[in-house]
């Protein structure tokens, strides 16, 4: 836990480290778009699937 | 003349089969916009903040759970000096008095007990006691309201305040999830569920900037949020939490879910149970459709809940059992006009469903692993083993063209075509079928040696289709003007840190 210190509107302090809270952010950002990637992948093979269902089974 | 009508007639009954695609292609879309929640997210504007938070803690004989619900939250990772715990005993008989004046003695200065002497209105009227002496001081610049069983996971809370450095946010919301140990069938249904309704969900409503419900065990407001909309939860219905997420953004206050701010709760573990709490909530949608009649799909009224992806997202859920019910029927009448013309349509909707139902089940997985690694099963079954078969067979047409019925021959069944046509208007029911054999599962509960069929009835039926059932039962509920009761989730303290 960092020190306690206010923000530019005297209400809140600050919890973390800087460099730790960018790295929290970081890594929750990540993690997000990496859900864009899986579900790019996830519709990828749905659509090979329709495909193959479209030329082999009719 | 005639011809014109009959036509016109079959293109009602059309229209009226694919409208049961309609809550398909909502989630569709919904699990789409997940997506573009991985460039559009409200991760961009956090700040390292901790503003001095009041956890407000509603409690009803909780002596099993609450020492520890305090214990934990105490512990969290946020500044000490920041937080607060008020629990409101809501005239519990049990020992929840003594265990708090225990922990008020263990932590001065950090725990408060409120004590109601006339309880049992519900939880919104306990919250209301406790924010009004939380707001008589102006010491909390946000209040956190939870439930008495969940657990926090260490940074949940301090993942949920650094939304609250944007002014714009009025409230935040967490990812709730099952987490009861040793969990049966239901609770793993409940914890997928979970990742549609909630992780998967919530993440397309931040995208669209209009959020359907803080969960009522993790939902952080800010003061001036809160005291905007009269520093209280509405207490005239049963979907309070509801109420304020709606108040909030017509506050012109945005509500944002992080989904990585985890926090876990015991859900119900029987159909009697859920049944009791998805009732309640299902009347309090029926309330809040009709409070804000005159919002939906009016963009002018409000930019964000007025849209009509909001829209389209609240009135599939809302409106789901009637969309089966009328898909079905449409196709039985069909059957028995236009049997060829029905076969396509069928055919149409089926399709529909199993590309939706394996871009949704297997996106799910993706975005939450650990639960899925537990309620896989649940995950694929959701829909029903009949509800399968009927994907198979749509997909596969030689499955039941003709694998099934060679199998049957070198069994030395022969089976007429009687039996095929009842078959196919057996599949053309089975979307209204689905909600009846749920809900006998619910009746087969409480019969005695018969509650073993119970389980086996909603992995035939679906969880889905159990829902369905319910909402179905909510609007029967509302018609009739029936007594809103405040039912509490009976819980046992049996949720764990996975």
């Amino acid at each position: 836990m960092g020190q306690d210190r206010e923000d530019r509107e005297g209400r809140a302090r600050v919890a973390v480290p800087a460099p730790a809270f960018a790295d929290e952010v970081r890594r929750d950002r990540r993690f997000e778009r990496r859900l864009l990637l899986k579900e790019a992948l996830i519709l990828l093979a749905i659509a090979l699937l329709v495909l193959a269902r479209v030329l082999f089974l009719h | 003349m005639i011809a014109l009508l009959a036509r016109g007639g079959l293109g009602v009954l059309v229209v009226v089969v694919m409208a049961g695609a309609i809550p398909l292609l909502a989630a569709c879309w919904q699990f789409l916009l997940i997506g573009v929640h991985g460039v559009r997210n409200h991760l961009g504007a956090v700040a390292d903040v901790t503003p001095r938070t009041a956890i407000v803690v509603p409690a009803w004989n909780e002596g099993a759970v609450v020492g520890a619900t305090v214990e934990r939250l105490l512990a969290m990772d946020y500044p000490r000096d920041a937080l607060r715990v008020y629990v409101v005993d809501d005239a519990s008989t049990d020992e929840t008095p003594a265990v708090l004046e225990a922990k008020v003695r263990a932590h001065p200065g950090r725990v408060w007990h409120l004590r109601r002497e006339q309880g049992g209105e519900g939880k919104a009227h306990t919250l209301n006691h406790g924010l009004r002496t939380i707001l008589a001081d102006d010491w909390a610049e946000a209040v956190m309201i939870i439930d008495a069983d969940v657990i926090f996971v260490d940074d949940a809370l301090r993942k949920m305040a650094r939304h609250l450095a944007d002014p714009g946010v009025g409230a935040v919301t967490a990812y709730i999830k099952e987490g009861s140990r040793p969990a049966n069938y239901l609770n793993r249904f409940v914890g997928y569920e979970y990742i549609t309704a909630q992780a998967a969900a919530r993440r397309a409503q931040n995208v669209l900037g209009a959020m359907v419900c803080l969960a009522g065990g993790a939902q952080l407001h800010s003061r001036t949020s809160l005291e905007a909309i009269g520093g209280r939860i509405d207490t005239s219905s049963l979907a309070e939490d509801t109420f304020t997420t709606f108040m909030t953004q017509r506050e012109g206050r945005r509500a944002v879910f992080e989904g990585s701010a985890i926090v876990w709760a015991e859900e119900p573990d029987t159909i009697g149970g859920l049944w009791k709490q998805r009732l309640r909530w299902a009347r309090g949608n029926v309330q809040v459709t009709k409070r804000y009649k005159r919002l939906w799909f009016r963009k002018w009224r409000d930019r964000r809940l007025g849209g009509l992806s909001f829209g389209v997202f609240w009135f599939s859920i809302f409106l789901m059992p009637l969309f089966m019910i009328g898909s079905s029927a449409s196709l039985v009448t069909l059957y028995f006009i236009d049997d060829p013309l029905a076969w396509r349509v069928f055919h149409l909707l089926w399709i529909t469903n199993a590309v939706v139902y394996l871009f949704v089940t297997f996106f799910s997985f993706a975005i939450d692993p650990q639960t899925a690694r537990r309620s896989w099963r649940e995950g694929i079954l959701f829909p029903g083993v009949v509800s399968l078969t009927i994907i198979l067979a749509t997909c596969l047409p030689p499955l039941f063209d003709r694998w099934v019925p060679d199998a049957l021959r070198a069994a030395g069944l022969t089976p007429g075509r009687a039996v095929a046509h009842a078959a196919i208007l057996f599949a053309y029911a089975w979307l209204s079928c689905s909600m009846l054999v749920a809900w006998a599962a619910k009746l087969l509960e409480s019969r005695g040696r018969w509650r073993l069929l119970s389980p086996l009835f909603v992995y035939v039926a679906g969880y889905g289709p159990l829902l369905c059932a319910i909402t179905f039962a909510a609007y029967i509920y509302e018609a009739r003007g029936a007594e809103m009761t405040w039912d509490k989730t009976e819980k046992t303290g049996k949720v764990a840190l996975a």
